[in-house]
């Protein structure tokens, strides 16, 4: 779908941006390449590092009583509507567990497998700044190269560090351009010049469009960014505009320094 | 291999009454120890030192244990809800006193109930990765688990557990019978969030077809990206490779042609 769209570029942006993509095919090769590494022949009845190591296993005797075999009618939502009916009588009768030790424990999350905490958010699928005439730039899903580098696609196309939320999503949604590369201007060439208030718009693959507006544009040393800001996974939804700019050193054809623009959201898909 | 399941040790020493609680040393708060309930269709109590710590504990439940790190608790036992029946009598156990571990109680391959423990790779993810840990802990043979088709963890077998960290997304996982690829449970989609272990149970009875999965996560591993490099060229260089002028050119130069050829056509 996003290679269809991007044929509407020049074949040479079409060809660099579908390779920065991270395809099931891939994924899969990862996981196949792992296999014989993490299923050896693990042993079973190894003690806890806290326990006496010489004592044996404790015996676990089947009940007369059979109490738990499983109740196979019990589908998933009857377990929840139980869980919850437990919840509201554990309150109850809180005063019936007896123990010391009734104070120092506490019920946390279910474990239940939920789906819809797997349901993958809707990715970006382009982005307009119209203040910097930047009109729906493609944006990619990108990762970091071995070294640990972001992974920024070809000077036309908007970067999406998958590490990060989808935009409007809790946490600092990354997004990078180049300032330039080989003297092509990048989608960000002109980052530094947004102004406060200004618009961002970024659609997603469902077709929903998020409005934020800036609210900060700063310039930061590569090696002082404020991590907790930049790399947030949670808080308030914050897109996260990343670019080059300061001085360029020569030797390492590099910038010393992001220019990184904060947007918050101002409308909800 | 870095992961080891363990069976829950009873150190056997004399009865008697619960030592040291809760004192709030330094190891509690290293530690983090959770108990999972992953026997589906029975509730049940759970003592200590012949005396309920918690009761009416469900199918899925979780109990945050982390405060009794490093304690020694007596005569632990889990028993049939609201009754004296035990199903679980796992004697005397000392908790870790740091690190980070998961207690669930599950059944055996033939169907017994027990407790297992598992210490949770808590180990650094890098940026853009999320680690995923599977878990046989239920009634059934060797299993392979499969990710988007393919088989991810091969001839798995209870109370093994197969770890390993992929790049963030979605994957569609199920597991089927070693060898084979009829799902016996999933397919089911698994996020792989950046920088969090997704740790999934398969519990429940091949028999009966109670086979299911548990979820627990543990975020915070993971690492930023070291470095946004977004330009080689100095702003003011720009257009050093003259892409423009060369299209222009280009464009021209073919539209001259045209002309030519309309001309050489209408002459």
């Amino acid at each position: 779908m996003r290679c269809h769209r991007l044929a509407l570029l020049a074949i040479v942006l079409v060809t660099g941006a579908c390779a920065t993509m991270p395809s099931r095919s891939a994924t899969d090769a990862l996981i196949a390449a792992t296999i014989d590494s993490v299923v050896p022949g693990l042993p079973a009845g190894t003690t806890l590092p806290a326990s006496d190591a010489g004592s044996p296993a404790p015996q676990l005797p089947p009940t007369s009583a059979d109490p738990i075999s499983p109740d196979p009618t019990a589908d998933r939502a009857a377990e929840r509507e139980t869980r919850a009916t437990e919840e509201r009588t554990a309150s109850d009768r809180s005063g019936v567990a007896s123990s010391p030790l009734a104070e120092l424990v506490r019920p946390i999350d279910s474990a239940l497998y939920d789906p819809a905490e797997h349901i993958a958010a809707p990715r970006p699928l382009t982005i307009s700044i119209p203040s910097l005439d930047v009109q729906d730039a493609p944006v990619d899903p990108v990762g970091v190269k071995d070294e640990g580098e972001l992974d920024v696609p070809d000077p036309r196309v908007v970067g999406w560090y998958t590490g990060s939320p989808v935009p409007g999503e809790g946490g600092a949604s990354v997004l990078a351009a180049h300032v330039n590369y080989d003297g092509v201007p990048g989608v960000f060439r002109y980052l530094r010049d947004l102004e406060l208030g200004a618009l961002v718009e970024v659609a997603a693959e469902d077709g929903t469009v998020q409005t934020f507006e800036v609210t900060a544009v700063e310039l930061y040393d590569k090696d002082e960014l404020p991590e907790e800001r930049v790399w947030a996974k949670t808080g308030d939804p914050t897109l996260v505009l990343f670019t080059c700019g300061g001085r360029f050193n020569d030797d390492q054809r590099s910038y010393e320094d992001n220019v990184v623009a904060f947007a918050r959201p101002i409308s909800r898909p | 291999m870095r992961s080891i399941k363990k069976t829950l040790a009873a150190t056997f020493i004399a009865a008697g009454s619960l030592i040291a609680v809760g004192s709030g040393t330094d190891a509690q708060s290293e530690a983090r120890i959770h108990l999972i309930h992953g026997i589906p269709g029975v509730e049940v109590d759970v003592a200590a030192g012949g005396a309920n710590v918690f009761e009416g504990f469900s199918f899925g439940e979780t109990q945050d244990l982390s405060a009794l790190a490093g304690e020694t608790l007596t005569g632990v036992q889990v028993k049939a809800a609201g009754t004296d029946t035990v199903a679980i009598d796992a004697g005397d156990v000392t908790l870790p006193g740091s690190g980070n571990y998961t207690i669930i109680a599950h059944v055996t391959a033939d169907g017994t109930p027990t407790l297992g423990v598992f210490e949770n790779d808590v180990s650094t993810i890098a940026a853009g990765e999320g680690r995923l840990t599977v878990r046989h802990t239920a009634a059934a043979p060797a299993v392979d688990v499969l990710a988007n088709g393919a088989v991810a963890f091969a001839g798995v077998t209870n109370p093994q557990e197969g770890v390993v960290d992929l790049p963030v997304g979605t994957i569609s996982a199920s597991v089927a019978a070693a060898g084979t690829t009829d799902p016996v449970i999933g397919p089911a989609d698994l996020a792989i969030t950046d920088g969090q272990n997704l740790i999934i149970y398969a519990v429940g009875a091949l028999s009966d077809g109670s086979l299911t999965v548990l979820t627990e996560t543990i975020d915070g591993l993971g690492t930023a990206p070291t470095r946004v490099n977004t330009g080689n060229t100095p702003i003011d260089t720009e257009g050093g490779f003259p892409y423009l002028p060369i299209l222009l050119v280009g464009l021209l130069a073919l539209g001259g042609t045209g002309a030519v050829l309309r001309a050489q056509r209408t002459a």
